[in-house]
């Protein structure tokens, strides 16, 4: 019976370790495809189209599709031409938008290809419902060099109830940008004068990690609580994005940085999409969602609403959004020591226009700076 | 040395009496049989039977009639060159010899068939016989029955039963099974009759590995080919891989059989995808057949009789899968004494009873459960780590005859396994089998059998995400089949065997049901409605045999399939992609009613053609509808996978196959090789849109594609099947090859061009030996080599809005890297005495001896620190099941 009790521990210590292995196939060169990344909002009355191609997959850098001819189509008959602002990026600010009518996308690119997207109406206004915040924990979980990180952290919990019952096409995305503000005191004696001192400074993220879609199954309930987002704001959260604030590594000293959060805010934006750019959204989704498990489902190439004339067959990355846009903004801040939640609606204020950061020497505060109301 | 002397002892005392025989009758006088035939009769009250013809214008000396009856005999059987045979002390029949008389006629070795009063009425009788362990009075499945003198050879079915049409008359009767001393009679035929031969396990039988129970000489005469035979003892011997000889693992070992992942459920033959095989436990389809994500099979094979699996010239008797048949028979029917078999491992543990209740009732009784979960929380991933893993199942078979014509049997079966990925997803399913069976002999030359059966698959999966409790739900799906079989098989004659019947199943499938998970979820109940058919379907055919060199066995199967009501029938606009926003219409059928018909002739053809005694060849065709699919678009057949039957949009798969094979078998039938070459062409085999939905869809047809497909390989196997080591080498090449044909852009794959389907592994090695350290230690190895199969994997990565989205690329483009693996395991046998009650072994194995981290699938994922939301990056990984060596301990018994 010893032996039987050996071999057992023998037999569970040696037991497989890991699950998963960096893999390096060698891919072929293919083909670079055109990506589309075209947005008409009813939100600033502009259209803007971003142009690129696709990068090899280990290729983290953009390559924009400049020179095109970009106009955009309604069943009105009026063609709206967009201009290049920069290198791949189309816009044209003289656009009206105007409720249920039907819009598509039209491309040239200077290889006299022509792309043009599926018909895409512009739903009625449907307004973002208010959102409501609780202090909660959460378990994040992510991997680093094929390693996993889990961390519990606390944080407010934002979500709101969906009123869908009226709507013809409840198909909604959300999206939200937070902005942490926070004061800096950097006193390196060995910086310029103008590099040290007492800053208010700030910096912005997305806290969803993939597209946050409404679940349509939910759409006939009453009452249909929509999660939005999870934003930590424990210190050791803080500590964390200590290191990311200052531009990653080597990490600074504390001794040589002091940094307090001042206050956050949270930019919450709702879409009313058309049902096949939902359906893509959703397909990225699963793809961004693999989490090797056993079961998942056989990766498949994902294409959006925008084909090309010339070769049907060419496949076209992207999608032409056309949504009806809605959104609120809160301030908050919560301090852990004795459980204080700041918690307010204040006036919209489009966060994600802000730069991703920066810093104002303190005596003036930023135009935008959201501080206890 | 005492056996010696104790010989030759016996040899001259025998030598020496023959010599006082003769010595004697040489000075005696001639006079007919019948005068010495009254006096023996007279003095000793026995009654002789001969025909007179026999001995018209012969004599005898006329002492014979005063000698002691024993002396008697063999002087008249010397003299008359017929043998004469003893039937209960009063009767003896004179018997003609078809070739020369043995000359150590043993009174044991000699078998009587028939009734003495029938005797001479017929010139060819009927002769049945069955085939049992000696020890344990059980049947033996697979024996292989060989008729020398007439050059007949036939296989014992799987309850070791026989029959053969053979002229009155004295025959050289020789049977053989695997682990068993071949034992050599002379039979004696009267009239129709049975017999029963005893076989006697070799005395280091526990260390011999035989995969096919019904091999070498009855490799040579069947006519059907690409067939595995199994029966419980080369079951019990099978490669040993968690513990336990695995049925499904083991089949996978063989030429054309793959399975598709590291531990896949299920398996794939000739590039059939696993709804297309029908797996048959006591005639009843199986529909999930692995435990534990496909680490096990779900049958306990400690009650199995014998298994057979039919890859290519599939019976006419069989249908509704396309690729191959699995047949599994249980219960040994040993009713000589109570048996128990278990074994008890680190996984899991099994218990087997059989128990002869009666004479004439017999009933087993056997059951598995697992303590796996600690397994997973050894796993140093979050998933893995809350992950839970169970199963259990429970089986049950009994036969009750009534008399030697009449039998029911009774067949019962239930699984559950559960398992979860971590604490949010969770699965769970079940099989739920019952059969009926009455079997009436008519005579000893045709025999029927009526069953009744029942299939209940159910499954569910359950998914939950901590931060949204509201969304938690549950889909439950199932499907109930309900069959019917009729079979009659007449042997007509010694070169007719005819087989009739007809079929019929009921389909009643569940494609999802939605429903609120946890107390907080607030999902709303909804279904997908549900499906139902009925399939049924006749047969017939003959095995006939010309020649001795040529037979053929020629079958026709009809098939017909109504997709039925109630259903609400969506109408799509034509010419464009069928989705939810193209339907034009929608047509209602109430129950019962027929929404749409299909049917077909299923034709069976198996040739065999003797070159000699070794080498023959065989072809073989068949077709196949089949009427239901398994709708699956994950690389591994998952629990929550939907079975989904023909209907308006989704065609019937029909599957031919043709097969050509050469079998040889050389040294004494010590080593069999064959070679075979199959085609498979598919018509409407099911495919997928790019981004098909599954679960809950309602449209689902509109994401499937009907495509067509060509399965072709060639399968070289060589094995050795006798001595110290013992194994073989197995090599297929096979291409598995799809292509879409649709003129809309949706449902074009790869643009219509030829893709290699999923399972395309063109190259698979087996190199599996077993080798005999000694009497009680017994080493085998398994070395599998596949190409790896393949994959899409992202070729190209772009922006969209902010998300770093990858590009896949066309489907099958790429392959996962190529698999192998090395297991090994050592057994050691505690008791190898025959008369031994308690028999056990203990069997260490190893799985993945030089950690081989085979891929299982490739995927990209976001690295990304939580904390560091706006930076990310993407990278490529293979995730495998056992990235290291895998040991497992087992301690098998039966008493």
């Amino acid at each position: 019976m010893n032996k039987l009790i050996v071999i057992f521990l023998i037999s569970v210590l040696i037991l497989g370790q890991a699950c998963k292995q960096a893999y390096h196939p060698e891919i072929d060169e293919a083909e670079k495809l055109l990506v589309v990344e075209g947005l008409l909002t009813d939100e600033s009355n502009t259209i803007t189209v971003r142009l690129s191609n696709t990068t090899p997959f280990q290729d983290q850098e953009i390559s924009p599709e400049y020179g095109a001819t970009v106009f955009v189509n309604d069943d009105a008959g009026q063609t709206y031409n967009l201009k290049e602002k920069s290198h791949g990026v189309y816009e044209d600010s003289t656009f009206q938008s105007v409720y249920g009518r039907i819009y598509t996308l039209v491309i040239k690119t200077r290889k006299n290809k022509y792309y043009r997207s599926s018909p895409q109406i512009l739903f009625p206004k449907s307004e973002l419902e208010p959102v409501k915040s609780i202090v909660t924990a959460q378990t994040l979980q992510t991997t680093l060099n094929g390693k996993l990180i889990l961390k519990t952290l606390m944080g407010l919990q934002f979500s709101t109830i969906l009123k869908t019952d009226s709507i013809s096409s409840p198909n909604f995305r959300f999206s939200n940008t937070v902005l942490i503000e926070y004061t800096e005191n950097i006193g390196d004696p060995s910086l310029p004068a103008e590099e040290s001192g007492f800053f208010y400074a700030w910096k912005k993220y997305k806290p969803n990690e993939f597209f946050n879609l409404n679940n349509t199954r939910l759409n006939d309930l009453e009452e249909n609580n929509q999660n939005l987002a999870f934003c930590p704001v424990d210190s050791k959260y803080f500590n964390i994005i200590h290191e990311d604030l200052m531009g990653g590594y080597p990490p600074v000293t504390v001794g040589e940085i002091d940094r307090q959060i001042y206050y956050y805010g949270i930019t919450i934006k709702k879409y009313h999409l058309n049902a096949d750019v939902y359906e893509y959204y959703r397909a990225i989704n699963d793809q961004l969602g693999a989490r090797n498990r056993i079961f998942d489902p056989v990766s498949f190439q994902v294409r959006g609403n925008i084909t090309c004339d010339n070769d049907p067959e060419v496949p076209v990355l992207g999608i032409f959004e056309v949504s009806s846009t809605s959104l609120r903004t809160y301030s908050f801040s919560y301090i852990l020591s004795d459980r204080t939640l700041n918690y307010k609606e204040i006036e919209p204020t489009d966060i994600e226009n802000i730069a991703e950061n920066g810093k104002f020497r303190i005596g003036k505060f930023p135009s935008f700076w959201i501080y206890d109301h | 040395m005492t056996k010696i002397i104790t010989c030759l002892f016996l040899c001259v005392a025998f030598l020496l009496q023959n010599f006082n025989s003769q010595a004697q009758i040489t000075s005696k006088s001639y006079i007919p049989l019948d005068s010495i035939v009254s006096k023996l009769e007279k003095k000793y009250k026995i009654k002789f039977f001969y025909d007179p013809s026999w001995f018209k214008g012969r004599t005898f000396y006329d002492q014979i009639g005063e000698m002691p009856l024993d002396e008697a005999i063999k002087s008249l059987e010397e003299g008359s060159h017929l043998s004469l045979t003893n039937l209960n002390e009063i009767y003896y029949v004179f018997v003609p010899l078809t070739g020369n008389k043995k000359e150590d006629s043993e009174k044991d070795r000699f078998l009587v068939v028939g009734d003495v009063l029938n005797y001479g009425s017929k010139s060819n009788v009927q002769v049945k016989g069955k085939i049992i362990d000696s020890e344990r009075k059980k049947p033996l499945s697979g024996a292989v029955v060989i008729i020398k003198d007439l050059g007949k050879t036939i296989s014992a079915d799987d309850k070791g039963r026989f029959s053969f049409v053979l002229p009155v008359g004295e025959h050289d009767l020789k049977v053989s099974a695997p682990g068993y001393d071949e034992n050599s009679k002379i039979l004696k035929v009267l009239s129709d009759g049975e017999i029963t031969v005893e076989m006697y396990e070799n005395t280091i039988n526990l260390n011999e590995v035989t995969i096919t129970g019904s091999v070498i000489d009855d490799n040579f005469r069947r006519t059907e080919m690409s067939v595995l035979k199994f029966d419980s003892k080369s079951i019990k011997e099978l490669p040993v891989t968690m513990g336990e000889s695995d049925l499904i693992k083991s089949l996978s070992l063989m030429p054309g059989i793959q399975t598709t992942g590291e531990f896949g459920t299920g398996f794939n033959v000739r590039g059939g995808s696993t709804d297309q095989n029908l797996v048959l436990i006591e005639d009843v389809p199986v529909f999930n057949t692995s435990h534990l994500f496909g680490l096990i099979s779900v049958l306990n094979s400690d009650g199995i009789n014998s298994m057979t699996l039919y890859k290519g010239g599939i019976p006419v008797t069989y249908g509704e899968r396309a690729s191959s048949v699995l047949n599994i028979k249980m219960g040994t029917e040993d009713l000589s004494k109570i048996t128990v078999k278990g074994g008890i491992g680190i996984i899991n543990s099994r218990l087997t009873v059989e128990i002869p209740v009666t004479p004439k009732l017999y009933i087993l009784l056997g059951g598995r459960t697992s303590y796996s979960d600690w397994m997973l929380k050894k796993m140093p991933d979050a998933d893995l780590m809350n992950s839970s893993a169970s199963f259990y199942d429970l089986n049950f078979y009994a036969s009750y005859s009534f008399n030697k014509t009449n039998k029911l049997s009774v067949f019962g079966y239930k699984s559950n396994d559960k398992f979860g990925f971590s604490s949010n997803q969770k699965y769970n399913y079940g099989n739920t089998l019952g059969s009926v069976r009455f079997t009436h002999w008519f005579s000893s030359s045709i025999y029927t059998s009526l069953l009744a059966g029942i299939s209940d698959y159910q499954s569910g999966l359950a998914e939950s995400d901590t931060a949204k409790p509201f969304e938690a739900y549950r889909v439950d799906n199932s499907i109930l089949y309900k069959n019917l079989k009729w079979n009659t098989v007449w042997n007509i004659n010694d070169k007719h065997v005819v087989t009739v019947g007809a079929n019929g199943f009921l389909y009643d499938i569940k494609p999802g049901t939605i429903s609120p998970y946890g107390f907080e979820s607030k999902v709303p109940e909804n279904s997908v409605p549900n499906e139902q058919g009925l399939e049924w379907a006749t047969f017939l055919s003959d095995d006939y045999k010309m020649n001795d060199k040529i037979s053929f066995e020629i079958g026709l199967r009809y098939s017909h399939y109504t997709y039925l009501g109630p259903k609400k029938v969506w109408i799509y606009e034509d010419g464009v992609p069928k989705s939810e926003a193209t339907v034009i219409d929608s047509v209602i059928y109430n129950k019962g009613d027929k929404i749409k018909t299909y049917s077909g002739f299923e034709p069976r053809i198996s040739m065999r053609y003797n070159f000699n005694q070794d080498n023959s060849i065989r072809l073989s065709y068949n077709r196949i509808n089949q009427y239901i699919n398994l709708i699956s678009n994950t690389a591994v057949i998952t629990p929550s996978d939907l079975w989904k039957l023909s209907d308006n949009y989704v065609k019937p798969l029909v599957c031919d196959q043709f097969a050509i094979g050469f079998f040889n078998n050389t040294k004494n039938k010590n080593y069999e090789t064959s070679f075979e070459i199959y085609y498979k062409p598919y018509k409407n085999v099911i495919d997928y849109k790019n981004g098909a939905k599954i679960i809950l869809n309602d449209h689902i047809e509109a994401d499937l594609i009907n495509a067509k497909g060509q399965n072709f390989g060639i399968e070289t196997f060589i094995k050795k099947n006798n001595g110290k080591l013992t194994g073989w080498i197995s090599y297929t090449f096979s291409k598995s090859l799809r292509k879409t044909n649709s003129a809309i852009f949706e449902e074009k794959i790869n643009k219509n061009e030829l893709f290699p389907a999923t399972l395309d592994r063109p190259h698979n090695l087996v190199i599996n030996g077993g080798y005999y350290i000694n009497r009680r230690w017994r080493f085998a190895f398994t070395f599998n080599y596949n190409t790896g199969r393949p994959v899409s994997l992202p070729e190209m990565n772009y922006n969209i809005k902010g998300y770093r989205v990858a590009y896949y690329s066309d489907r099958g483009k790429y392959r996962m890297p190529d698999y192998h693996r090395l297991d090994i395991s050592i057994s050691r046998y505690e008791n190898l005495k025959i008369k031994k009650s308690w028999k056990g072994y203990w069997t260490l194995s190893i799985v993945n001896v030089y950690a081989r981290k085979n891929a299982y699938s490739i995927f990209y994922q976001k690295e990304q620190s939580p904390y560091n939301v706006n930076q990310s990056r993407y990278s490529l990984y293979k995730m495998y099941i056992i990235g290291r060596p895998l040991p497992t301990f087992t301690y098998n018994f039966i008493f």
